[in-house]
């Protein structure tokens, strides 16, 4: 193994990686490195070594910040392009991607908001950024080798059998919670609208839950009441439909059967399972 | 030495590379819901993707609309899987479970081409997810051989590198960017995709002749080319994929296909990717201008 092309590759990383550019790098680093660069790096009058590898340097930015922005459309538009451009900036420097395929550079952003200064100052953006990564990621979960289950395989269960009805969730199928209202800023969201100026405070007043799932081909998510919520992680746990009834009856006494089997019915029409076992 | 059977230059025509903003118009809403419908005939003989969009999480299959289209266009036509993470010039290997994932993808598509690219991308475990540059060397050459045997015995195939953009010269070249291609494809036996447009764009910001290059290529190993427009930007020529390709890469791709023979081409166009119907007209052209050069049927 050649160790000074080991040596090259790891210097033209740095000077591309450098936050603040490539001749700021090249002003900073000791005589060696920049001796290193001058060999590794020919120019020539026209374009001198280091605005060639500025070329590289911008590149490698713009891509990725590229791809934070396709992936957090509403964080995006939500702080606007100044704001998001800073927060490009820190993540590129300090989270690099590990990963061959460039859509999971950003997986990592949802996490790294909750250290970063963007998050003290205007809280619940990490939250945020949680449920568009949950959107972005369900448009290629594995497809389920069954389902979904159809109204009628519900409505062939007998009466009696209810009770230990079990119904898989399938894979794409997530629930999520978040201490503030995430729909807020998503009902605000539209592409062609001018960012909010300041950025709105959303009060601490949840939880929220939103459930994210797919068809074949759409992602959707929607807001649930906290008995949803709960009736959901109890089917997702493996529980039976009786089980699931409890643990929505828990949390709102008021809740009828009617209404527990007219919510399987819409969950059904969405989708959401793929095995039914009676 | 890797299937004999696949030793002469297959006809595999012309055609685009599918974009996102294509999706729609082969998932076009149908009678049969949610599933959707095929929309009509794609009206390209060839259509090539990029392979990493195409991994599932962990290595899987993936599902959804990704899966859909991609089985739809090939339900059509043959595909071309065009990789940009093997990184063949990396000095660190690429890792099995980027080779097990490309495996994935080439057992369930039956790719016609599987591709990637003559430079590196990664090091350190860090990935640049760009073409970066190699130097015109011997070691260079080693790495490159080794890494793309990787490849080509982890998917029992041979593979196809391209030749890419570059804005700098790796110091302590000895000898020409063709050579240094044609080396490692001769030494790892693999096949050539050669990128037209590249060789325009590094003819200028290299300064060499576009011909010199096209002399200096085997014709037998290159199985495909890559057509597509770039930015002159007065000191140097980018290699952006905007735009229709200029004539500049036409006259070019002529000569190439005086020389080779006619070639499997791919029309890229990644920014303002236009309709489809302005993507197949630039992949007619190629298949008329190769048809009226070679005299066979357009
Ligand atoms: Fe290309």
């Amino acid at each position: 193994m050649s160790q000074r092309l080991r040596d090259e590759q790891a210097l033209f990383w740095r000077a591309i990686s450098w936050p603040t550019g490539v001749d700021d790098f090249l002003a900073r680093t000791d005589d060696a490195t920049r001796e290193a660069f001058g060999r590794m790096v020919t120019g020539d009058a026209r374009l001198p070594g280091p605005r060639r590898m500025t070329i590289y340097a911008e590149s490698y930015f713009y891509r990725l910040a590229d791809v934070l922005r396709e992936q957090y459309r509403v964080l995006a538009w939500i702080i606007g392009p100044v704001r998001f451009h800073d927060l490009a900036t820190d993540f590129v420097w300090q989270r690099p991607s590990h990963s061959p395929d460039v859509r999971r550079f950003g997986e990592a952003l949802p996490d790294f908001l909750a250290g970063h200064p963007l998050e003290a100052r205007h809280p619940g953006l990490g939250e945020l950024a949680r449920v568009e990564r949950a959107i972005v990621t369900a448009i290629d979960r594995p497809d389920s080798a069954r389902g979904p289950v159809e109204r009628s395989a519900l409505q062939a269960v007998e009466a009696e059998r209810w009770p230990g009805l079990r119904l898989r969730l399938a894979d794409h199928v997530e629930v999520l919670t978040t201490r503030r209202s995430y729909p807020l800023a998503f009902a605000a969201w539209r592409d062609d609208a001018p960012s909010p100026d300041p950025i709105p405070p959303v009060p601490e007043d949840g939880p929220f839950h939103v459930l994210v799932w797919r068809t074949r081909l759409e992602v959707f998510h929607r807001a649930l009441v906290p008995a949803q919520a709960a009736a959901l992680r109890a089917l997702a746990a493996g529980r039976t439909f009786e089980a699931m009834c409890d643990a929505a009856v828990e949390l709102d006494p008021s809740l009828d059967p009617a209404t527990l089997v007219r919510w399987l019915g819409t969950w059904i029409d969405d989708g959401l399972f793929h095995a039914l076992e009676a | 030495m890797l299937a004999p059977a696949m030793s002469v230059r297959p006809s595999l025509g012309h055609g685009v590379g599918l974009r996102l903003t294509h999706y729609d118009r082969i998932l076009a809403p149908g009678a049969d819901g949610s599933d959707g419908s095929l929309a009509g005939d794609l009206g390209v003989e060839l259509v090539e993707v990029v392979t990493e969009n195409f991994f599932g999480p962990g290595g899987t299959v993936p599902g959804g609309r990704p899966r859909a289209v991609l089985e739809r266009v090939r339900a059509q036509v043959p595909v071309a899987l065009h990789g940009v993470s093997l990184g063949v010039g990396s000095v660190d290997p690429p890792p099995e479970e980027y080779l097990r994932a490309l495996r994935t993808v080439v057992d369930w598509i039956e790719p016609a081409i599987v591709s990637d690219h003559l430079c590196w991308g990664s090091v350190g475990g860090h990935y640049a997810h760009d073409l970066l540059p190699l130097p015109y060397r011997e070691d260079a050459i080693a790495v490159a051989v080794d890494n793309v045997g990787r490849a080509q015995d982890a998917l029992g195939r041979r593979i196809l590198l391209e030749n890419v953009s570059s804005y700098a010269a790796i110091g302590g070249g000895t000898m020409p960017e063709w050579e240094f291609l044609m080396e490692v494809a001769r030494r790892a036996d693999c096949l050539v995709l050669l990128d037209i447009n590249n060789i325009v764009v590094n003819a200028k910001n290299h300064g060499f002749d576009a011909l010199d290059y096209l002399a200096g290529v085997d014709g037998d190993r290159v199985w495909q080319f890559h057509l597509a427009g770039h930015t002159d930007r007065g000191a140097y020529k980018f290699d952006d994929h905007v735009g229709p390709v200029p004539d500049e890469v036409w006259s070019l791709y002529e000569a190439a296909v005086a020389r080779f023979g006619e070639v499997a081409s791919i029309v890229e166009w990644d920014q303002e990717v236009p309709p489809w119907e302005v993507l197949r007209a630039q992949a007619e052209r190629a298949r008329d201008l190769a048809a009226a050069l070679v005299g066979g049927e357009a």
